[in-house]
């Protein structure tokens, strides 16, 4: 994999995001697939997809898009949604003149926290009418922040040692964070985990059935496939079979393990076998 | 050992606990006897003490006060009592003392002797004690053996796992690499962190770090252990020993001591044998740079022995540093130090990049292929705004010249453009400053001269004896032109009245008969005034 390029983008609110592009070489399909990272919106870097995924996209004709969004709890919800829908729109308004692609068609993936982002996306677009994606890619995905297990303590992270409050203090910044590798943020998402205050530090006083996409509206979304482990503890199954069952044109790849982001070990073969039949699959729907 | 396990001693068997319940699990290292109560003298944490109460009977209840205080500060483990002739009960005051400071009291007949208590609490410590020696003599001498093979220190980290059955990992914390027995446990985060306490012959600093294991599947949750390997000139390396399955105990720190001192060894060795290669080094690239090479057969060769003969082009990039506050003392080594930051910052930005380092400078000599744009202004400055956001240059200001771009039989002709470029930054700026040779400009034509003298010829004789007769007003001629030609900034810079510049700009009118309006005059003086600054600051160089 060639380095990619680097573009650089300010929002309204004076946040600098910055996106990485890797064109496609050869058989190209002039389609983007646009990538938000995971990690509970508290942690996380957009260039965290192991290489070997990328070159399948990338292999498979698609160009790849990661994108940078503001992290809480530095920034609340609503700015991490309006900056990433801002700088969503900036690349579907100058994908010629500054990225230089002809590509009209693109596809919204994300994992986990990501795949949030993506369905939240997907909303805001259909709002405000703007162009749609042609499919969505939802690893161990979300749509609802109102569930009980995520404002309760997960007994999984509580399995770990817990974290002291002056450590949590260290991490948090003056200003927005747009770039949290996890080897300095991930204390943050264990800390809330285990208190089960996650939601809070996303949403602050705000009710989180406000940030929860209802069921009519996952009617409306375009084809999306879904991929999520069985006994994931950090977001239980149960969480994607519904949006099966609500969003009309899906698939759902079921992994029988006790995993979140099993795709993390490029060495198992579940990581790999799943994107191929994501890019199978994604050549019978577009 | 702890007080519950000295119970069960043949010669306490049937003694009483009377207090001090709740501090039965008080570790034991040694035992001691009192005679009188200056214990604050002697006790040390961890001792039990032996006493006929003969020491106490004369203190008042606020002295006794006193002593258990002192006792629980030193941290005495228990206090076992003979009773005998002179006491037959033990006073309450004392087994209140005793149940408050957690201190298990023991009472013992007078027909106990003190010198089998001795003997049986001794014993294990003493067997303890030979056992850790025992390994750490043995790990010596296995690794002293190691030693001899010149191991690499990936196959020195695998020795040390065997010994200690557990993964290690070695941090140079400078250049953000780590080498481990096992990758998985490389990435990590960490959750909490807490001093160890030292333990019996355990010597260096060691910290333990409650982490989270992100690279392996599922992540995993464990503690660590982390040792500073002091070292002779930088403090680079942290050893970490994975505490998987369970904690190490006192016998792996015999391990774990023997391990630092070996690699302190190592590093010092691996130190001097850079050391070594980085003077010859620096006198190739010295002679490189400075012309000394006669046949290209001889510049192909160095720059073949150097590894930067892969691309057509070159550039030599020279950095100097100078103290912001001169009368400071900031300590001999942070000079090196600073340097020694910038070069593994650019090492690890370039790919074919070789350096040459002197007092208060580093040299880089960078090597590239046609696709790859020359280093400018900007490129630069990106890499030094990281190192001053990580505060390296909080005592020094740097100048940085570029030369233009070059092919091999010109890199002494590049370093000569560095070289002059430094002298105008030296001459002309205050601050950080970056400067490509080719943005010289009018510069590039003084420069190139190679007699200072010669420059004077570009000085109009009416300018140069001028200024010799009237410094000052030479001075505010220039500074007057500098700003201008306003009379309030040129007060404020020389710290004169306004009235007075007035009056010698008129006197500098009258003398030299100059047209302020005229640009031709002005220029010359402007000129003249750069080229008096290059020849006096040439006079100092040499």
């Amino acid at each position: 994999m060639n380095k990619p390029e680097i573009f650089s983008f300010v929002t309204e609110e004076n946040i600098k995001l910055n996106v990485n592009l890797h064109r496609a070489k050869n058989n190209r399909k002039n389609i983007t697939i646009l990538y938000f990272h995971g990690g509970g919106l508290l942690y996380g870097v957009r260039d965290d997809l192991p290489e070997i995924y990328i070159n399948n996209f990338l292999n498979a004709g698609y160009d790849f898009l990661a994108l940078d969004y503001p992290l809480a709890p530095e920034s609340k919800l609503d700015m991490i949604l309006k900056s990433a829908f801002e700088m969503l729109f900036f690349y579907l308004k100058n994908l010629d003149k500054v990225f230089k692609l002809k590509n009209n068609k693109y596809v919204l993936f994300g994992r986990s926290a990501g795949a949030y982002l993506s369905f939240m996306m997907c909303d805001m677009l259909i709002k405000n009418q703007a162009l749609m994606p042609m499919a969505i890619i939802s690893l161990y995905g979300y749509a609802r922040l109102d569930e009980v297990q995520f404002n309760t303590p997960n007994k999984y992270y509580n399995k770990l040692a817990s974290v002291p409050d002056e450590s949590i203090e260290k991490i948090i910044s003056d200003s927005p964070v747009t770039y949290g590798p996890m080897n300095l943020r991930f204390s943050l998402y264990i800390k809330a985990r285990q208190e089960g205050t996650w939601i809070k530090h996303l949403c602050g006083k705000e009710d989180p059935t406000k940030y929860s996409l209802d069921d009519e509206k996952l009617k409306a979304f375009p084809p999306t496939i879904l991929v999520a482990a069985t006994l994931d503890p950090d977001v239980p199954y149960r969480m994607t079979k519904t949006l099966r069952k609500l969003i009309p044109n899906s698939h759902l790849i079921t992994i029988y393990r006790e995993a979140h982001d099993f795709d993390r070990d490029v060495n198992d073969e579940s990581g790999r076998l799943t994107y191929e039949e994501i890019i199978k699959w994604l050549e019978d729907k577009i | 050992m702890n007080i519950k396990d000295i119970l069960k001693m043949p010669s306490l068997y049937g003694t009483k606990l009377i207090a001090g319940k709740n501090g039965i699990l008080n570790e034991i290292h040694g035992v001691n006897v009192l005679e009188a109560t200056d214990i604050a003298n002697w006790g040390r944490s961890g001792e039990v003490i032996l006493t006929s109460f003969f020491a106490l009977q004369n203190l008042s209840d606020s002295e006794l006060d006193v002593f258990f205080e002192k006792l629980h500060n030193i941290g005495i483990s228990a206090v076992i009592i003979k009773i005998d002739r002179l006491v037959t009960q033990i006073p309450t005051k004392i087994i209140e003392l005793c149940d408050n400071y957690l201190i298990p009291l023991i009472q013992i007949s007078k027909d106990v002797k003190y010198e089998s208590i001795i003997l049986e609490i001794l014993g294990p410590i003493i067997n303890k004690n030979m056992n850790l020696l025992n390994k750490y003599y043995e790990v010596h001498s296995e690794l002293t053996s190691l030693a001899m093979k010149m191991p690499s220190m990936n196959k020195i980290l695998c020795e040390f796992k065997k010994m200690i059955l557990r993964d290690v990992s070695l941090i140079n914390s400078a250049k953000g690499t780590e080498i481990s027995t096992n990758p998985e446990l490389c990435d990590v985060t960490v959750i909490d962190t807490s001093e160890v306490s030292t333990e019996k012959y355990v010597h260096f600093k060691y910290e333990r770090k409650k982490v989270v294991y992100n690279g392996t599947n599922p992540k995993i949750a464990g503690e660590q252990i982390r040792v500073r390997i002091p070292h002779l000139v930088y403090d680079d390396y942290e050893l970490v020993i994975h505490e998987l399955p369970d904690k190490i105990s006192s016998e792996d720190f015999m391990v774990i001591e023997n391990a630092v001192k070996f690699l302190q060894m190592e590093l010092l060795k691996n130190y001097i044998i850079s050391q070594n290669l980085f003077q010859q080094k620096n006198n190739i690239i010295g002679d490189l740079l400075n012309d000394r090479l006669y046949a290209e057969k001889d510049i192909d060769e160095v720059l073949e022995s150097l590894n930067i003969n892969r691309h057509k082009h070159y550039q030599v990039i020279l950095i100097k540093l100078y103290q912001r506050d001169e009368k400071r003392n900031v300590g001999k080594n942070l000079m090196p130090q600073t340097l020694r930051q910038i070069r593994i910052k650019f090492k690890s930005s370039f790919k074919d990049i070789i350096f040459l380092e002197k007092l208060d400078i580093v040299v880089f000599i960078l090597n590239f292929s046609d696709n790859q744009n020359s280093l400018n202004a900007d490129s630069i400055e990106k890499i030094m705004n990281s190192l001053v956001e990580n505060g390296l240059f909080k005592e020094f200001y740097y100048y940085v010249s570029i030369s233009s771009k070059v092919e091999k039989l010109d890199i002494p002709k590049a370093n000569r453009e560095v070289l002059d470029t430094l002298k105008v930054l030296m001459l002309f700026y205050n601050s950080n400053k970056i400067l490509p040779y080719e943005e010289l400009g009018i510069y590039k034509l003084f420069l190139d001269s190679n007699s200072l003298d010669d420059l004077r010829k570009f000085i109009s004789p009416r300018i140069a004896n001028f200024r010799h007769k009237y410094p000052l007003l030479f001075e505010t001629l220039k500074t007057f032109l500098d700003t201008n030609q306003n009379y309030i900034l040129t007060s404020e810079k020389l710290f004169l009245h306004p009235k007075t510049v007035r009056y010698r700009i008129d006197k500098i009118k009258n003398l030299l008969d100059i047209d302020f309006m005229n640009p031709e005059e002005l220029l010359q003086i402007q000129i003249a005034s750069r080229l008096f600054k290059l020849i006096d600051g040439g006079k100092i160089n040499e």
